[in-house]
């Protein structure tokens, strides 16, 4: 009798430790950076969910994941995006699928906001230069820019921070702390393989207005297109004030990508009206390297002919100091593009302070992270 | 006028490009140690002092260099006149049979004058690769672009490379670089397509023209000696790489002049600092 009380109580003990082990493996995950971290149950099987702000390449978060999840029933990774699920990634192949309608009402009944999200502080530079001044050859500014993004609703968020000046002979803009760009973004995909993303608020480049983008993007195929436009003014806070203009630049984007599936190398048109009612093309060359991207491009507009490069790169080292509810890193994406024209603007377009869909979506394409694994 | 605020400009002085670089270089990789170096000439590519050779590096590195060229050997003249100038470059390769370089030339006593010097771009091309072919070989294309032409150089480029001793190799490189520049002159208002093709001789262009060749001589991929002849000069260097992915240089000009040379090579698809920590 005193056995088979014993027998049950082990039973109990042991049905106990079976949630607890998943717990220990979600804490594992949360230390480790990850945000909104859920196991749920699909009809596919079980699946796990996430979302990672310090790396911008899924790869590195869905390798991680997979070396401290020791559970071997799950079978399928969902990162998400701005809080919404990018696509299921099998977690013996990384092949990709989209979210099946049953996974995302689980995802949405699982989803926390904003409890599932840590206070994450992001520190970043701005920089722009202009190396054609005869008397100065190297004209420059330098600002450092803390900044946080809140999640409101399910792909709602709000960014926000603070600008510290740090080096300026570029032009006058004054020594003292003010807003770093803010602004309101929300995020959907209506549909598989559909995204959007509208932003109002103000951005780099001293703009503010409105920007919307909208792409179709199936990561397992090689083409993709796009639209980009923006309604915007140029802005200034003088101390305490803020000056504006009326909102009268309007850009209009339509692009089209190929991957070159074998080296990760996108070919990108793009034309219509960039910055500055400068209608034209411009086509380039990306390349994705894993943890850096370096780009190449040649643009002819009304303004004339110009070429140039960008790169994008997380900064050293990333995660900074991490708590249970808050958090303090380098940015994940430090972008900057240089521009052989400085006189009239060529080809160009503005910085949101956060990245644009077209070159998010495409660190999730499933040929650039399969490639990753097999190298 | 310059304003620096914080008191910051101890870390920030970004007038020069070197600190630009290093700032980027700390900033982004630091500690990670990329691959075996290239040995790199005065414009960066894979080469011996001013003359290119055939190696060929793994894509995903990015070679930043920095070279100094004494007045009499300078190759990017401005108004007609040289000066002792200091060239950097960048260098990635794009696909496995395409590189891309950007050069900057730096003339410091003229500074004034010019701004941040004149800037070349160039791509280098695989057609060859020893291990299949036999023989290494190598296309380099100048953009057609840019308001000068001072860097241009189109040339081809064949390499035999092998062992005296399982320590010390060498590498044998001969090319031949077209005598004229090939150039698309791009103005603001101006749309017309114009291919004009200037003599280097005529246009005073020093870099690289007819028949050129290098040898080199590598202990254990840390420290060597390179004899080339350019097509105008015999020069003769000794290079280290004290770390595998850095790499110094000091060369003669007809052993009368020295220059030197210094580059890094910084990989470009690390897995973040968080995850390498945890796999160790």
């Amino acid at each position: 009798m005193r056995g088979r009380c014993w027998l049950i109580g082990w039973v109990f003990f042991l049905g106990l430790c079976v949630p607890g082990y998943g717990q220990v493996a979600e804490d594992l995950l949360k230390r480790a950076g990850y945000e909104q971290v859920h196991l749920i149950r699909a009809d596919s099987g079980k699946l796990l969910s996430w979302e990672h702000r310090n790396f911008r390449n899924p790869f590195h978060s869905l390798t991680w994941a997979d070396q401290m999840i020791a559970d071997t029933a799950v079978t399928g990774f969902i990162p998400l995006y701005l809080n919404r699920p990018m696509g299921v990634y099998d977690r013996k192949t990384l092949t990709y699928r989209p979210v099946t309608p049953e996974e995302k009402a689980l995802l949405k009944t699982n989803n926390r906001l904003p409890s599932g999200y840590r206070w994450n502080f992001r520190i970043g530079p701005d920089f722009s230069a202009r190396f054609g001044d005869m008397e100065t050859p190297f004209r420059s500014r330098t600002n450092l820019i803390l900044d946080t993004r809140v999640y409101l609703l399910p792909g709602l968020s709000v960014q926000t921070g603070v600008l510290v000046p740090i080096q300026n002979n570029l032009g006058i803009w004054g020594t003292h702390w003010r807003l770093a760009p803010t602004h309101l973004h929300y995020f959907a995909i209506p549909k598989p393989h559909h995204f959007m993303g509208i932003t109002a608020g103000t951005f780099f480049q001293d703009r503010y207005g409105v920007h919307v983008q909208y792409r179709y993007d199936d990561f397992d195929k090689l083409w993709r297109i796009g639209i980009e436009s923006a309604y915007t003014g140029y802005y200034f806070i003088p101390g305490r004030k803020l000056y504006m203009d009326p909102l009268n630049d309007l850009i209009l984007l339509l692009d089209i990508e190929y991957r070159w599936r074998k080296t990760d190398l996108t070919l990108r048109l793009s034309g219509g009206q960039f910055i500055g009612r400068d209608r034209g093309v411009r086509g380039g060359l990306i390349r994705q390297y894993g943890r850096v991207d370096i780009g190449f491009f040649m643009a002819k507009t009304i303004n004339g002919t110009s070429g140039g490069f960008q790169f994008a790169l997380p900064l050293f080292p990333g995660k900074i100091v991490r708590g249970r509810k808050w958090e303090l890193r380098t940015t994940e994406e430090f972008r900057w593009e240089y521009n052989y024209s400085h006189a009239a603007p060529i080809g160009r377009n503005f910085r949101l302070g956060m990245p644009k869909l077209s070159d998010q979506l495409r660190q999730y394409n499933s040929s650039f992270i399969r490639a990753q694994y097999f190298k | 006028m310059d304003r620096f605020y914080w008191r910051l400009n101890q870390i920030f002085i970004l007038r020069q490009l070197a600190v630009f670089y290093t700032c980027l270089a700390v900033f982004s990789i630091f500690t990670v140690s990329g691959q075996l170096i290239a040995q790199v000439n005065v414009l960066g590519k894979p080469g011996y002092i001013m003359t290119p050779n055939a190696q060929w590096d793994s894509e995903d590195e990015l070679t930043l260099s920095f070279s100094h060229v004494p007045q009499t050997y300078a190759i990017n003249h401005f108004m007609g006149a040289y000066y002792t100038e200091n060239i950097y470059g960048v260098g990635v390769g794009l696909t496995n049979f395409m590189e891309v370089y950007l050069n900057i030339t730096r003339v410091r006593e003229r500074a004034g004058e010019i701004g941040i010097g004149d800037r070349h771009v160039s791509f280098r091309f695989r057609l060859l690769a020893e291990e299949k072919h036999g023989i290494n070989a190598v296309l380099l294309v100048s953009a057609p672009f840019g308001t000068n032409q001072h860097l241009n150089h189109d040339a081809l480029v064949l390499e035999k490379t092998g062992e005296l001793s399982p320590t010390v190799h060498f590498r044998l490189t001969g090319g031949y670089a077209l005598p004229f520049v090939i150039a698309i002159p791009t103005r603001a208002g101006d749309r017309s397509l114009t291919i004009l093709i200037k003599s280097k001789e005529e246009a005073n262009i020093r870099y690289l023209s007819g028949v050129f060749g290098g040898f080199s001589l590598d202990w254990k991929e840390t420290a060597g000696l390179s004899l080339e002849h350019d097509g105008h000069t015999l020069n003769a260097g000794i290079f280290v790489r004290p770390l595998p992915w850095m790499q110094l240089q000091v060369h003669t000009f007809e052993g009368k002049e020295l220059g030197y040379n210094f580059s890094l090579h910084f990989p470009l698809s690390v897995t973040p600092k968080e995850m390498r920590a945890y796999e160790r």
